[in-house]
């Protein structure tokens, strides 16, 4: 398969793939190359690395010795990226989607604003288990009737940061009160009735992306207008 | 961390009270921290209503 082939992104870690490119015109090399693997694969041999071989990474890292050491490698890199001569990184930078910025809100008086955040609000006890670190999932807190982040209430749970200063005052971590004082003076329209919480340490951009797409949906079902996500 | 934010397409980020309180200032007397926080929503409100 071709690398952005869809089918390339939703197997390359079961199956080997070999990198075929776009054109059919190369697929005389291709099929050469599948044989060559193939046959290792039928003999048990070691497979190699993903350049050598010529099929597309599967996200395995195996440990092993380099000629050089590791400061010296990147020190390499960094002097041929300065003289325009091609390096080859060793870690792939993760290419972002990104997003199209939503536009602008019109009415801040009717508007339905949500509070959102990853910075690992939860309620006291962490009832939906939401993790430190490497967090899978997000956490919905009910906050109908609540004017104030009640520090006995509320915790927050997070690997990367020192958490003893939201602790102490949830309202720092997720801005409620002030909220609430907004929608009292009419200043939005309401204030929506559940804060989306998850953690951002260590977050495998997969996950993050599924996270950040689940909030996103529930609140567009909900009729929400517009977002404060608060970021540690 | 807004560089990183505005990279993925986050263009309507904001400084915040910093990382351990992203809505908060510990070293101010309560009521100023109070204002603080209403004053940055109020910035962060403002921002939603900006074309990027």
């Amino acid at each position: 398969m071709d690398e952005d082939n869809v089918g390339a992104d939703l197997y390359r870690k079961r199956i080997y793939i070999v990198n075929s490119g776009p054109s059919i015109a190369r697929m005389t090399p291709t099929l050469q190359r599948m044989a060559a693997l193939g046959i290792k694969l039928a003999r048990r041999e070691s497979i190699g690395k993903p350049q050598d071989e010529g099929y597309l990474p599967r996200g395995i890292k195996r440990n092993g010795f380099a000629a050089k050491p590791p400061a010296e490698r990147a020190v390499d890199m960094l002097l041929a990226k300065l003289r325009g001569e091609p390096f080859h990184s060793e870690i792939a930078a993760p290419k972002f989607a990104g997003s199209k910025p939503a536009a602008p809100l019109r009415d801040l008086k009717s508007a339905v604003i949500a509070l959102v955040t990853d910075g690992g609000l939860v309620p006291e006890g962490n009832p939906d288990k939401i993790e430190p670190g490497r967090p899978t999932r997000f956490t919905t807190i009910p906050i109908s009737g609540v004017t104030s982040l009640d520090p006995n209430k509320y915790d927050a749970v997070h690997s990367g940061y020192d958490t003893a200063i939201a602790n102490r005052d949830p309202n720092r971590l997720v801005p409620l009160d002030a909220m609430r004082e907004l929608e009292r003076e009419g200043a939005i329209g309401k204030l929506h009735e559940f804060v989306h919480s998850t953690g951002g340490a260590h977050a495998a951009v997969e996950n993050a992306t599924r996270i950040g797409k689940d909030i996103a949906s529930q609140l567009k079902t909900a009729g929400v207008t517009g977002v404060i996500l608060t970021s540690t | 961390m807004i560089p990183v934010a505005k990279e993925v397409g986050s263009l309507r980020a904001i400084a915040s009270g910093g990382i351990v309180s992203p809505t908060g200032n510990p070293d101010l007397p309560p009521e100023k921290e109070k204002e603080f926080r209403r004053e940055l929503i109020l910035k962060a409100l403002k921002t939603l209503q900006e074309e990027v």
